[in-house]
């Protein structure tokens, strides 16, 4: 039954018009069509996040504690002559493995109205990062990739958040980076610090982070401290109050 | 017990405002650490692209007699220079000041213009005051973390009017080491050989390149210098026509130079001698029927121990930093690989498996590294290899030559020779392969760069 039908319908000078009675039941059967169309119509899902957001790990020389966990011989060639690039900087990265464009389905002939695919983690984080502007990670090539950091740190899967708090999170992460300076030798793998912050409802950092779980270098949780709070004011967060933050060189 | 009252509340105030759903997870997390926001996510920052804090160095106010209208300007230049060659701290470009360019007095234990100096841009500033004290200047400095607004570095520097440079390098170290922990070394030096006055001689320079000067002469070849930890001698071989090569010291201060240990293996060649991390021993490479042997013995020439026993060529011995094992060359395979051994000559593995012709290994400071040379087609290329042998990277690559490295004593760069301009200079890189710089200007053959230690 088309639109234009029903407006006829109800158009008492128009052609075919109706008795009183018939247009108030067309007029609740028309509602109560709506009202079921509505309480079909999926709500919008909270979007699924780990605990943690991660940034891009950029190149850094490979520590050998925390390398690929089997040997990883690199050929010496012997024979074949090789490009001679002044310097080498190690290591090299592999394209970003998330750059992959998607296979665009094709239109159907009839549009469908269907309920809404659960979003991943991936793909919300993703369109939060293209709404932010920040740039797709770089995943390392196969043989760099580090081994995750053996830190304890507690993991709490399955917590829900918003949002407006996974992009307030990755605008402060991305904040934070840009006033981060990491000399070469905080770059190693297992140094992880963990600090606290009291967070003003303007974003502002309020007195001195507090570190719950020292990296065992003190210099690189004074560095984590000094970040933050040149940092400071932070984007202003969804709700005031304390936050943890962690620094660690690797994802 | 304190600690005990807060974890319990910690749970207590997690779970109340937890819903039923995610209490487990929530458990989780307020177990593991005293967080903020059970519910909240911890944010992870992972490092970016900086890598050097910017550091306001102030003219430091000078009260040392005789007056000179230039000496605080050339100390701020030279500490600048200083904290550049580091590569962890820059100084902070004039017009970017937004507080005093002078040091008026030395701040107390707090400071009210943090917020402006860390506006400007600048992660630190350095103050001081210059005096003089029994006949030298005396430089007093602190440095200031502009974020947190904490004094973080303190000290006093004595140096004669005429080592202006080491002075500002020295305080150029200290603000590094500030930051970081690990001091600079801008103003360590680096020993090498050179024949541009005639024969083969030592030569030290600053780690910059700069003020080379001689630190042997005579009419014998010299070759691999080594300095002792302590760096108040460097050990060379001296090779004099129709005698065995043999060990001597050169000596600046506490030892006696000439030769060292004449009284053992008189008649066989003393190739080599490196010292171990504590300046007592050394790994002395020696000839035994034939061929190259290392042994150990102490640096008064007791306790000669033999460490291989291969009846191969067993040369280029380094230590590790805690003096426990040694990193070596070895033909025993049919070409020249890296081995390494204990400081008895047990638990020997082959350490290298790629190349045809590896050789000059030197173990870094911090012990995560073996920065080594091998031949790729006609010459030499700088490679890192990791102490297990899992990781094994191109450092340095040119199509001329590029030998014997030598680490920096903040394992943050490394020395080395190469003929990439023709005959042999010095050469610096960090240790991710950039920054490389020339330390020689084409003076003759400069070769065997050896790093000395920290300044002190």
């Amino acid at each position: 039954m088309s639109a234009e039908r029903v407006m006829q319908w109800l158009d008492p000078e128009g052609e075919g018009g109706l008795s009183l009675r018939q247009a108030m039941l067309l007029s609740l059967a028309a509602h109560l069509v709506l009202v079921a169309l509505l309480s079909l119509t999926p709500t919008a899902e909270p979007i699924f996040m780990p605990p943690s957001i991660s940034i891009d790990l950029l190149a850094a020389l490979p520590s050998p504690a925390s390398e690929a966990p089997k040997p990883v011989p690199v050929p010496v060639p012997v024979a074949k002559p090789k490009p001679k690039p002044k310097v080498k900087i190690l290591p090299k990265q592999a394209p970003s493995a998330t750059a992959k464009p998607r296979a665009r389905p094709k239109p159907e002939p009839i549009k469908r109205r269907e309920r809404p695919k659960e979003m991943s983690y991936d793909d919300a984080l993703a369109k939060l990062r293209k709404e932010i502007g920040e740039p797709a990670p770089v995943v390392a090539a196969p043989q760099q990739v580090a081994k995750a950091p053996t830190t304890g740190a507690p993991v709490a899967r399955g917590v829900k958040i918003s949002p407006e708090v996974a992009a307030w999170m990755l605008r402060t992460k991305k904040h934070i980076r840009s006033n981060l300076i990491t000399p070469l030798e905080f770059r190693e793998s297992g140094l992880v610090a963990e600090l606290v912050v009291e967070l003003a409802a303007d974003g502002r950092v309020m007195g001195e982070p507090e570190l719950v779980r020292s990296s065992g270098n003190p210099y690189y949780d004074d560095n984590a401290k000094r970040a933050i709070l040149k940092s400071s004011p932070l984007p202003a967060p969804p709700k005031a109050g304390r936050r943890t933050i962690i620094f660690t060189p690797e994802e | 017990m304190p600690s005990h009252r807060s974890w319990a509340g910690s749970d207590s105030r997690c779970i109340g405002r937890a819903g039923l759903v995610l209490a487990a997870a929530l458990g989780l997390l307020c177990a593991g650490s005293p967080r903020a926001e059970a519910q909240d996510p911890a944010i992870v920052v992972t490092p970016g692209d900086e890598r050097a804090f910017h550091a306001a160095v102030q003219l430091f106010k000078d009260e040392a007699a005789p007056a000179s209208a230039e000496r605080a300007g050339e100390l701020r230049r030279l500490i600048g220079e200083g904290m550049e060659y580091s590569g962890v701290l820059l100084p902070l470009a004039d017009d970017a000041f937004l507080g005093e360019m002078q040091t008026q007095a030395l701040s107390g234990r707090r400071r009210y213009d943090c917020a402006d100096w860390a506006q400007g841009g600048a992660d630190a500033l350095v103050e001081g005051i210059i005096r003089r004290k029994r006949q030298q200047l005396s430089v007093e400095y602190q440095v200031w973390d502009t974020a947190r607004c904490r004094r973080i570095a303190e000290g006093t520097i004595e140096q004669p009017d005429s080592e202006m440079v080491r002075l500002g390098r020295l305080v150029a170290d200290a603000v590094v080491k500030g930051f970081t922990g690990t001091a600079g070394v801008s103003g360590t030096e680096i020993a090498f050989i050179s024949d541009r006055s005639g024969e083969r001689e030592v030569w030290v320079m600053d780690a910059d390149g700069g003020r080379q000067r001689a630190a042997t002469r005579g009419d014998s070849i010299k070759s691999f210098p080594d300095w002792t930890p302590d760096g108040g001698a460097i050990l060379y071989t001296s090779h004099q026509r129709k005698k065995q090569p043999a060990l001597f010291l050169t000596s600046r201060g506490d030892y006696r130079p000439g030769p060292i240990l004449t009284r053992i293996l008189d008649d066989r060649p003393k190739y080599r001698g490196v010292f171990d991390p504590t300046g007592e021993n050394l790994a002395l490479v020696t000839s035994l029927n034939g061929a190259a042997e290392i042994f150990r013995v102490d640096r008064r020439g007791r306790e000669l121990r033999r460490l291989t026993r291969s009846g191969a060529i067993d040369i280029s011995p380094s230590w590790s930093p805690d003096g426990t094992q040694i990193v070596f060359i070895s033909d025993r395979s049919g070409a020249p690989q890296l081995y390494i051994m204990n400081d008895e000559g047990g638990e020997l593995r082959r350490l290298s498996f790629n190349g045809s012709y590896n050789t000059a290994p030197a173990w870094s400071p911090d012990g995560k590294w073996i920065v080594y040379e091998t031949r790729v087609g006609g010459q030499f290329d700088i490679w890192l290899i990791d102490p297990s042998g899992e990781v094994n990277v191109p450092l340095v690559s040119h199509r001329r030559s590029d030998e014997s490295p030598a680490w920096s004593p903040d394992s943050r760069k490394i020395a080395f020779s190469s003929t990439r301009r023709g005959k042999a200079d010095i050469y610096v890189v960090d240790v991710n392969g950039e920054n490389l710089r020339r330390l020689t200007e084409r003076q003759g053959v400069n070769l065997q760069p050896s790093w000395g230690p920290f300044a002190r």
